[in-house]
């Protein structure tokens, strides 16, 4: 009996201890997905941080009330802003889809800080004109247009019109890194 | 012998431990899941699906002039009433929204805030639109839009198809036969620049908050009137009047909230999709 026993121990053990380390195994590729998710979670949420121009228009929509705003893809970018294509890296802009009030947020990370200057005279045309438009419009709405509405940050140049360009900008200056 | 009694051991063995780990998942599974959770998960994907119906339905007016003619006094009296939406869309007459961009490619839309809607949103291109803020009747005329008269911008565009929507700026503070008379001028004007074929719309209802503020004199009461003396003028020539308002009105006969912007007045994106719709509907 002794012998079956210690037969028994022989195969059982070294059944149980692959079948351990076949569970241990299960487990420890569950906590490399876990891992390898949080660290797409991290490298994601690095890219926000970093500043990626849609994350911070994103972010300025879900802090700061808008109307129904309408997003200006690449397709319509020229209409609105006469940047040149070549020098952008890459943007995101969104504009009051009604033609209500004048909001408008634009973000654009240039590829150079050299052509931010070129870009920022062109977003503050963009201002006088649509301060021009509003004016005698939505005179209520005239407080949106204030010292803030381009700011600029390295790369980066935004146009922000919109109820908290305070806001906005705090936002801007956070992400756009 | 041995070899056998050990074998045997062995698959009582294996079996226990397998029947063990099967209970200990079942166990796991059932205790991770509580049985009612499909139960409370089942309405959220029917509320989504509920909800995203405005999207792409609306009620279907029951006539495209009659309406106008509506007393506004009607309805001074209802209540306001959130269900208000779903009672005109849960009419069993119902147009789907589809429209073909390319359909409008020839066409030219004049009109006002509302109308740079139609561009702003992407839903036609800027060269389609000839409209700004604050556009009336007695200004569009001589307006200039990006360098652009209505004269210049009809001889370089040549239309097929002029849409015309004015009015929402001035109603209520205009009279509304001398409006009337400055969108005639208008039409004759266009008339006498190229063939293309005339549509004027109605101009749309507001809320029954926009209605009752006393923040501008922009009513149903006002808008009706303009609209009833419009398309009695627009009857005179070879332009063609379409009722677009009572495509908006809901069963109290306000703007219908699902369509409105914030202020009451203005339209949500969805809206001009209805209307395109709806034009193409009319016109093709």
């Amino acid at each position: 009996m002794k012998k079956v026993t210690k037969l028994l121990s022989a195969v059982l053990i070294p059944a149980i201890i692959l079948s351990l380390s076949a569970c241990s195994s299960n487990s420890t590729s569950s906590s490399s997905t876990a891992s390898e998710t949080s660290s797409v979670a991290s490298e994601q949420s690095s890219e926000a941080a970093a500043g990626a121009p849609a994350d911070i228009t994103a972010k300025m929509q879900a802090d700061i009330k808008f109307p129904s705003m309408a997003e200006i893809g690449s397709d319509r970018m020229s209409t609105y802003y006469e940047i040149d294509a070549d020098k952008i890296d890459s943007f995101s802009a969104f504009i009051c889809g009604s033609g209500a009030v004048p909001d408008e947020i634009a973000v654009f990370k240039m590829k150079s800080e050299q052509d931010v200057e070129a870009a920022k005279s062109v977003l503050l045309a963009r201002v006088d004109n649509q301060k021009a438009t509003f004016e005698s419009y939505t005179p209520d709405e005239m407080y949106k247009f204030d010292d803030k509405n381009v700011v600029t940050n390295g790369q980066y140049v935004a146009l922000i019109i919109c109820a908290d360009n305070s806001a906005a900008t705090d936002i801007f200056n956070s992400m756009a890194k | 012998m041995i070899f056998l009694n050990l074998t045997i051991i062995l698959l009582i063995c294996i079996v226990i431990f397998f029947t063990y780990n099967v209970i200990k998942g079942d166990s796991e599974e059932s205790s991770s899941v509580p049985p009612f959770t499909a139960v409370t998960s089942a309405p959220e994907t029917q509320a989504t699906t509920v909800t995203s119906a405005p999207d792409t339905t609306i009620s279907a007016p029951s006539s495209t002039v009659e309406s106008l003619s509506s007393d506004s006094s009607d309805t001074s009296d209802s209540s306001e009433n959130p269900e208000t939406s779903q009672s005109a869309e849960s009419d069993s007459d119902i147009i789907s929204v589809d429209f073909d961009k390319e359909y409008f490619s020839t066409s030219l839309f004049i009109g006002d805030s509302i109308t740079t809607g139609l561009s702003l949103y992407g839903f036609l291109d800027a060269d389609n639109v000839f409209a700004t803020q604050g556009l009336a009747p007695s200004t569009v005329l001589t307006a200039e839009i990006d360098g652009m008269t209505f004269e210049s911008k009809i001889a370089s565009f040549k239309p097929k198809r002029v849409f015309i929507m004015l009015g929402t700026n001035s109603v209520g503070y205009g009279e509304a036969e001398d409006l009337v008379s400055s969108l005639r001028t208008l039409v004759d004007d266009i008339s006498g620049l190229c063939n293309s074929e005339i549509y004027v719309l109605s101009i749309p209802p507001v809320t029954r908050a926009a209605d009752l503020s006393n923040e501008n004199y922009l009513t149903i009461e006002a808008i009706t009137e303009y609209n009833n003396l419009l398309k009695e003028e627009i009857g005179k020539t070879d332009a063609k009047f379409i009722d677009f308002y009572s495509v908006l009105v809901n069963s109290e006969g306000y703007f219908n909230e699902d369509y409105a912007e914030m202020d009451g007045i203005h339209f949500m994106g969805k809206t001009y999709q209805v209307m395109l719709s709806f034009l193409q509907k009319q016109t093709s």
